[in-house]
């Protein structure tokens, strides 16, 4: 009797529990807007005390919520806080929530340019930090499109220019140092940076440092280094579909409109990526085509970027990353006349290069204790290409490197890093010869932190260059640098580093005769060296303001520059000269998120000067001047970027006075305006992305090297799908 | 803040609406055929157009000072070469002037020397087919000379100037 009256009485206890439960489930998954799951996003029910926190995955979920109406609210740092109504009136909701990244606080932001992490507003050196979303939204296809906006950084055609450190000179010799996630990534003939090798789809960030960097990353590093980081794969498949179609308008004079039709360009990635165990792997493939606003400019290109990442343990991890692409061009040197523009002179047409390009790198990372880790990176860049003209010029190339960081953490406040680095080159062209190249390199930087507030560092790199049979060649690169915090609101910073770039085997052995010009090589070419002082405060004001300011000085001895030989005529590159570039430059970030409003304004003031020649040095500007906005209620987003530069003073004038390129002196300042909307429909259901760009909306032509018209106006449609 | 974007915005429109760079005047200079007649020396490395500021009279004439313009290479063995000085130019730039001598010359060295013993006279331009003295040129301000052909007979070469092998 009394197990059957149990047995009754449990029932009917549970009968409220089934009838008057009204409680569900809120479950769900949040990711990025590339469709990256995110983890350790913040879940909560507004005015309760129901909340969480996504996994691994990005999953998250909610139960036993009461049947009623919530306000859910899904915060992240460094994205747009996600508020949403819901009604939870059945057992289960499942929720698809998209954050969008946003404007990093400043004091967040994390750069490991330094060989490890850290916080940008501990560094003693100038540095910035461009987000992928601002390349999507902005339609970019080649990274260095993206830099000319980056405070401080100029581009010449496609040659980088960090505080003025370059001029022009085809790509030769580049004075900024280019890693891809801290792999070195310049050729080994000509130490040129080729920008379509940079995987644009599938970027992190791109990190710049600004001054000398040779203390850590050695020659090349003379005028700062852009590290480019590669995205994390992520633990759940993502395919990402990206297309690109776009449009050249009508050129602004209807003199120079030498095509019957609009010229269009257009561009395909398909990529995916995924975990297995401890295995991810992401793999990305791009085809390129520009019909181009010039004559014989027009370019086809396939890109292939891969990367695997294998996890022994959660300390020891070892990737591989390999990029790379073919690609067809015609070759445009510069225009016919200022009359014809957009044209070539005639015996340019017909002119193409051929080049295949890749990047292969390892990435060892050994965690042995918490204040021990070894980092072992190797790479090959293997670089070839030939063009078709009558001598049928050729250059194919190898750069090996491998690297050895270890960093270890006291528990004073003292953190070093150390590191060596062997490298070896081989060059087999007609017009540089069969040459090699081989260097090792030692370095060691100590940071001391007093007290949190104050921090100094101090460092020095050796390096050992040889080039072919030459002599070799030493280098001691010492810097030292301080970071004084003197409240949360106010950072001081400043440094006086040495830096050097040795001399590369084009710039040593071309041998060549070019329209009857006789370039020669010169063995006794000596590295250039720089001393770079700089000093900067950053405030940040209200939350919503951040200003930066730096002044700096960069003594430049010995710079190398191609010159005519004026016993015989003939041109070879030489130390010929002695260079100043002092200047200024300022920052500013605001926001105002009640309107969703953002904008940040920089300007950088170069005063250079050639002490030889008593003149400023070849295509730098005196001042630059950037402001990008945006305006992103909801879904929706809307912003304009403008650039100013003002007019160069100095040009390749020989070039002109020969007749090479006529009217070439014609130059005006630089005022460049873009346009960019898009609409995210995540929210909606549907995975997609959609951008509109308009580029250059003012028309306005301009030249950054002499008889090279910048791009017209042009109009790009971006869609990316994402599941 | 939005009105001052607005206004700011305007205003640069209105002060680019030049449109930058402008396309420009027509440059001077000039453009014919070259006839070549008979068999191309063996020895010939390379050819081409050369303009003189003063006529060459003596061996000082045939000088850097005094060449104004050096055309791009001709082909070797070709029959007959349209040319336009229009980006056509190894050395030199056209200006408006009066030239005392135009000419193909042709050298046997393989980089170009400056030295007259280097260089052989193909063909010379005259006036109006008086072929008993190198022709002038006359280039006005803003003007393109067409039709400035010049005859280069291997079988029957021209006067050289003074100074050559």
């Amino acid at each position: 009797m009394s197990k059957v009256y149990k047995i009754i009485s449990g029932i009917f206890l549970l009968i409220p529990v089934v009838l008057f439960a009204q409680e569900g489930t809120i479950s769900g998954k949040v990711t990025d807007e590339n469709g990256t799951p995110l983890a350790g996003v913040n879940i909560l029910l507004k005015n309760t005390n129901s909340g969480t926190a996504t996994d691994l995955e990005g999953d998250f979920n909610l139960s036993n919520i009461p049947y009623g109406n919530y306000t859910l609210i899904a915060s992240m740092v460094g994205y747009k806080k996600f508020v949403k109504n819901i009604k939870v009136n059945k057992p289960g909701l499942n929720l698809k929530i998209v954050l969008r990244e946003t404007t990093l606080k400043f004091n967040e932001v994390v750069v490991t340019a330094g060989k490890h992490r850290q916080k940008i507003l501990d560094l003693p050196v100038s540095a910035e930090v461009i987000s992928p979303y601002f390349i999507s939204k902005k339609n970019f296809i080649k990274l260095d499109d993206v830099l000319r906006y980056a405070p401080g950084v100029n581009v010449t055609l496609d040659q980088v220019s960090i505080r003025g450190s370059s001029g022009y000179s085809r790509g030769a010799g580049t004075r900024v140092l280019v890693a891809i996630d801290g792999i070195p990534a310049f050729t080994g003939d000509t130490g040129e940076i080729i920008w379509e090798l940079v995987p644009v789809s599938d970027l992190d960030r791109v990190e710049i440092i600004k001054g000398a960097a040779s203390s850590l990353y050695g020659s090349s590093a003379i005028g700062g280094v852009i590290n480019i980081i590669t995205k994390s794969i992520p633990r759940q498949p993502v395919t990402l579909i990206k297309t690109q179609v776009g449009i050249y308008d009508k050129p602004f004079h209807k003199q120079w409109d030498w095509s019957d039709k609009y010229r269009t360009f257009n561009n395909l990635t398909v990529s995916h990526s995924n975990s297995f165990g401890n295995l991810g792997v992401a793999i990305s493939l791009t085809r390129y085509e520009d019909m181009s606003y010039r004559l014989n400019d027009w370019q086809n290109r396939f890109s292939g970027y891969f990367k695997s990442l294998y996890k022994f343990s959660d300390s020891v991890s070892l990737s591989f990353m390999a990029t790379g692409f073919y690609r067809d061009k015609a070759t445009f040197d510069y225009w016919k006349s200022s009359r014809e523009a957009l044209v070539p002179s005639p015996n340019q047409i017909g002119n193409e290069v051929h080049s295949e390009r890749f990047l292969f790198g390892s990435i060892y990372k050994n965690k042995i204790s918490q204040t021990l880790s070894l980092t072992l990176k190797s790479s090959w860049y293997r670089s070839f290409w030939k063009d078709k003209s009558e001598s049928k010029n050729f250059s194919s190339s190898n750069q090996y490197r491998v690297e050895l960081i270890t960093n270890y953490k006291f528990r004073n406040g003292l953190f070093i890093v150390g590191g060596s680095e062997i490298n070896y080159g081989t060059v087999n062209s007609n017009i540089f010869g069969n040459k090699h190249s081989a260097g090792f390199a030692f370095y060691a930087q100590a940071e001391y932190n007093f007290n949190n507030r104050l921090k100094f560092s101090g460092g020095a790199r050796f390096d050992y260059n040889k080039l072919h049979n030459l002599n070799p060649e030493y280098s001691f690169s010492p810097k030292i640098g301080f970071n004084y915090k003197l409240n949360k609101q106010t950072v001081f910073r400043g440094n006086i580093t040495k830096g050097f770039r040795a001399p590369t085997l084009a710039e040593t052995f071309t041998s060549t005769i070019t329209s009857g010009i006789k370039v020669k090589p010169n063995p006794t070419l000596n590295s250039e060296t720089n001393y770079n002082f700089e000093i900067g405060i950053n405030k940040q004001l209200t939350g919503n303001i951040n200003l930066d300011f730096a002044v700096f000085n960069n003594e430049f001895y010995d710079m190398i520059e191609p010159a005519i030989d004026i016993t015989d005529g003939e041109v070879t590159f030489n130390n010929v000269t002695r260079a100043r570039i002092t200047g200024a430059e300022f920052t500013g970030k605001f926001k105002i998120p009640s309107i969703d409003f953002s904008t940040g304004i920089n300007y950088t003031l170069l005063l250079t000067k050639d002490l030889n020649k008593n003149k400023t040095l070849k295509y730098r500007p005196k001042h630059s001047f950037n402001i990008q906005t945006d305006f992103t209620p909801g879904n929706f987003s809307i912003g304009a970027d403008f650039r100013y530069w003002s007019r160069v003073e100095e040009i390749d004038i020989e070039l002109v006075d020969l007749g090479l390129v006529p009217n070439g002196d014609e130059r005006v300042p630089v005022y460049v305006l873009d346009f960019r909307t898009g609409y995210n429909f995540f929210s909606l259901g549907f995975p997609a992305n959609l951008f509109l760009t308009v580029n250059n909306v003012l028309n306005y032509n301009y030249v950054e090297m002499i008889g090279n018209i910048s791009p017209i106006r042009n109009i790009s449609l971006n869609l990316e799908l994402i599941f | 803040m939005k009105n001052l974007l607005k206004y700011f915005l305007l205003a640069l429109v209105l002060w680019n609406c030049d449109g930058g760079i402008q396309p420009g005047m027509q440059e001077p200079g000039f453009s014919g055929t070259i006839y070549f007649i008979g068999e191309w020396p063996d020895s010939v490395k390379r050819t081409h157009i050369v303009l003189f500021e003063e006529p060459l009279l003596d061996t000082t004439d045939f000088s850097a000072g005094n060449l104004k313009y050096v055309s791009n290479e001709i082909p070797y063995g070709v029959k007959e070469y349209k040319y336009t000085t229009e980006n056509n130019s190894l050395f030199g730039v056209i200006k408006p002037g009066v030239y005392g001598y135009l000419a193909v010359a042709q050298s046997t060295l393989e980089t170009i020397s400056l030295k007259r013993e280097d260089w052989t006279i193909a063909g010379i331009y005259y006036n109006s087919g008086d072929t008993t003295k190198p022709g002038k040129l006359i280039i006005p301000e803003n003007t393109f000379l067409h039709n400035i052909d010049i005859i280069c007979d291997f079988n029957h070469p021209p006067v050289q100037p003074p100074g050559g092998k």
